[in-house]
């Protein structure tokens, strides 16, 4: 067989195995929101103290678009982040994805990258919060069950 | 004028020439401006950031901070220790810094001079330089009488307590106490560079290019000849078109932390210490809750300090600590919030009657930057057991105080809650192990990357790159050693003098 044949028969055989049709692939930020819901539901639950839900206000998608909005370097971090996230439970033999773990298994997951000694697995940690707490304490429907009155200007100015 | 992105043609290469190119337009690149331009130089600034006008300024932090500040505020130190702060937008940190004025100490000039030999800059005209500063940035004294509770809590109790404590020198005039100063100043009563010294600047034929990232310089035959660089749109963060600046001098004012990547990136040999002896100022958190409602994100949010734990000596420089009075918006403030989940939310839902004061840490220079992308260098910082010791220290004296003044529980700056509810759980601090990425704590003001020294300096005392005679530098980056505890005013006076060294030459 010449080279060139072999080459093209070997990679077609690669492209059937390797993205099968029957199976539809999911959209990136599909993925990626998945696991954005499941974080803020750990990190900003809706209960008594604020009675919020985050997923209502849309926070998700704002946090979605935050990342694409962000240079290209750190838009490639954030979301390499969600998605050794999304792949880390099997590393502890869960054999599930994070977004699709239940939240106390998530919260657990999460919780425990803080004390990692492997310095990346940290900053997702941190960084994840941070950006979900700055993107829900924006939020005005938040705002009156921390007695924060908000901007002072009047809407009509700004 | 201010060239802003809806100016720049998309694919386009922008040729730009003038006779002084300044990179960064805050406080150092604003001064540097004004005083060339006034003198009829022609001069062009290139700020990466973009230009928020004062009608833009509309105090919501998730509009505001991810155009005012670098990284959306979040930019970490290597291991996630420090969040470093700093201006990204046109009049840089002067639009989101409290505002307040503390010069250098003469003493601490006074080792600069024994220590790093600054042949050729002299203490007198420092002073002369910083007091025509105060004059362009109208710095006056606060009043007590206009502190909100927060501020009136440290400033009652300090003095309770013996200890040296006043308000602040700042830059504010027909301040109405909305408390957005970290956010820029709806309201034109902040005088920072984007109402005062920049709106001069280009009066005088200065002209401001927006959202312009410089990324190197060029060199010939020990010269540097170009900048070169890219337009970006804000809302995508992608490259608009491109841009050559031609000019006889450059001046770096972008930073501590960006002045230097310029230089990683740049095609010359600069001296073997670029990016390093960098001085962080770590500043951390202490939020105590009180039965009262303080609302103490009205009002001016940094106006009191309590100085009894500084210490100046020609010997040592800038030491010991200080606390200072601090509040921010809930987005922001949320940052400093131990945990996750309803035990965070159960504190932040008494935003408004917590009280916070920030321990700032003059340190000596123990970080470096090393290159990594264009935009960004890694910033390497750690924090030497004798900082640790003064930071639980400072801990202690700011959970005293709070106590003293009838905080229910003081909350301590680690990613896990730990609270003092009473004087006898204060000596626990001393057993708490500061562990990287699980205090919280934040720089507001990075200094020495370029240390201006005649030793081991990259910047000589004539303010110019060593081996580069048409290169200048002159923001917080060339402070050998922390200037002050806050460093607008000691940038500002620095940036007068190095002007004036440019004129000279020019």
């Amino acid at each position: 067989m010449k080279r060139r044949e072999f080459i093209k028969k070997t990679g077609a055989v690669g492209v059937i195995l390797g993205f099968p049709t029957q199976r539809p692939r999911v959209p990136a930020s599909a993925r990626r929101i998945a696991v954005i819901k499941k974080l803020v539901r750990i990190v900003v639950p809706p209960g008594e103290e604020i009675p919020v839900d985050p997923e209502k206000i849309g926070l998700p998608q704002k946090i979605e678009n935050f990342i694409s909005s962000q240079i290209f370097f750190v838009k490639e971090m954030m979301r390499t982040a969600l998605k050794v996230l999304d792949y880390l439970p099997y590393f502890k033999f869960k054999f599930k994805r994070f977004s699709a773990l239940p939240d106390e298994e998530a919260e657990k997951i999460f919780v425990a990258l803080r004390e990692s000694r492997f310095t990346p697995l940290k900053g997702i940690y941190l960084g994840m919060k941070s950006i979900i707490n700055f993107m829900y304490y924006s939020s005005p429907e938040v705002w009156k069950y921390i007695g924060y009155e908000g901007p002072l200007l009047k809407e009509e100015k700004r | 004028m201010i060239w802003t992105e809806k100016d720049y043609k998309k694919g386009e290469t922008k040729v730009i020439k003038a006779k002084v190119c300044v990179i960064g337009s805050g406080c150092a690149g604003a001064m540097v401006a004004k005083e060339l331009a006034r003198k009829g130089v022609k001069v062009v600034v290139m700020e990466e950031g973009p230009y928020v006008p004062p009608s833009e300024l509309n105090q919501k932090e998730d509009y505001l901070i991810p155009r005012l500040y670098r990284m959306n505020a979040m930019q970490p130190t290597h291991d996630y220790s420090i969040d470093v702060l700093e201006g990204r937008c046109i009049g840089g940190g002067s639009v989101i810094n409290a505002a307040d004025c503390v010069m250098t100490h003469e003493e601490v000039f006074k080792m600069w001079q024994k220590d790093f030999g600054f042949e050729g800059v002299e203490w007198w005209e420092v002073k002369q330089a910083c007091e025509a500063a105060k004059k362009d940035i109208r710095v006056n004294k606060i009043e007590p009488a206009r502190l909100n509770r927060n501020n009136s809590i440290l400033f009652e109790t300090a003095r309770k307590l013996g200890y040296s404590c006043d308000t602040f020198e700042h830059n504010r005039e027909g301040c109405v106490d909305c408390g957005y100063c970290m956010i820029g100043c709806s309201y034109n009563a902040k005088q920072s560079a984007l109402i005062t010294l920049i709106p001069e600047s280009i009066q005088y034929g200065a002209e401001f290019y927006s959202s312009a990232f410089v990324r190197n310089l060029v060199f010939k035959n020990e010269k540097a000849v170009k900048a070169e660089g890219i337009f970006i749109d804000f809302s995508t963060s992608r490259g608009i078109g491109r841009f050559e600046v031609f000019a006889d001098v450059f001046v770096l004012c972008a930073g501590a932390i960006h002045s230097p990547n310029i230089l990683f990136h740049s095609n010359h040999k600069f001296p073997e210490n670029l990016g390093k002896f960098l001085s962080l100022q770590p500043q951390l958190p202490v939020m105590a809750l009180f039965d009262e409602e303080l609302i103490s994100y009205r009002g001016i949010p940094q106006a009191v300090y309590c100085n009894q734990f500084e210490e100046v000596s020609e010997r040592d420089g800038y030491s010991g600590f200080r606390i200072e009075s601090i509040m921010v918006g809930p987005a922001m403030g949320s940052g400093f919030l131990p945990e996750i989940g309803r035990k965070a939310q159960a504190f932040m839902k008494n935003f408004h009657k917590i009280a916070a004061v920030l321990v700032l840490f003059p340190d000596k220079p123990s970080g470096y930057l090393k290159k990594w992308n264009t935009n960004q260098p890694i910033i390497y910082y750690e924090m030497k057991d004798e900082l640790k010791n003064r930071i639980k220290k400072g801990l202690k004296e700011a959970t005293k105080i709070f106590l003293e003044a009838g905080a229910k529980e003081v909350l301590l700056p680690f990613e896990e809650i730990i609270s003092v509810k009473s004087k006898e759980e204060i000596n626990k601090i001393d057993n708490l192990e500061l562990k990287p990425g699980l205090i919280k704590s934040i720089s507001a003001h990075p200094q020495g990357t370029l240390r201006m020294s005649m030793k081991d300096g990259v910047v000589d005392s004539s303010f110019r790159i060593k081996g580069v005679n048409n290169l200048y530098a002159c923001d917080s980056s060339i402070f050998p050693t922390t200037s002050s505890s806050h460093i607008m005013l000691p940038i500002y006076a620095f940036a007068k003098l190095c002007a004036s060294r440019i004129l000279k030459n020019l």
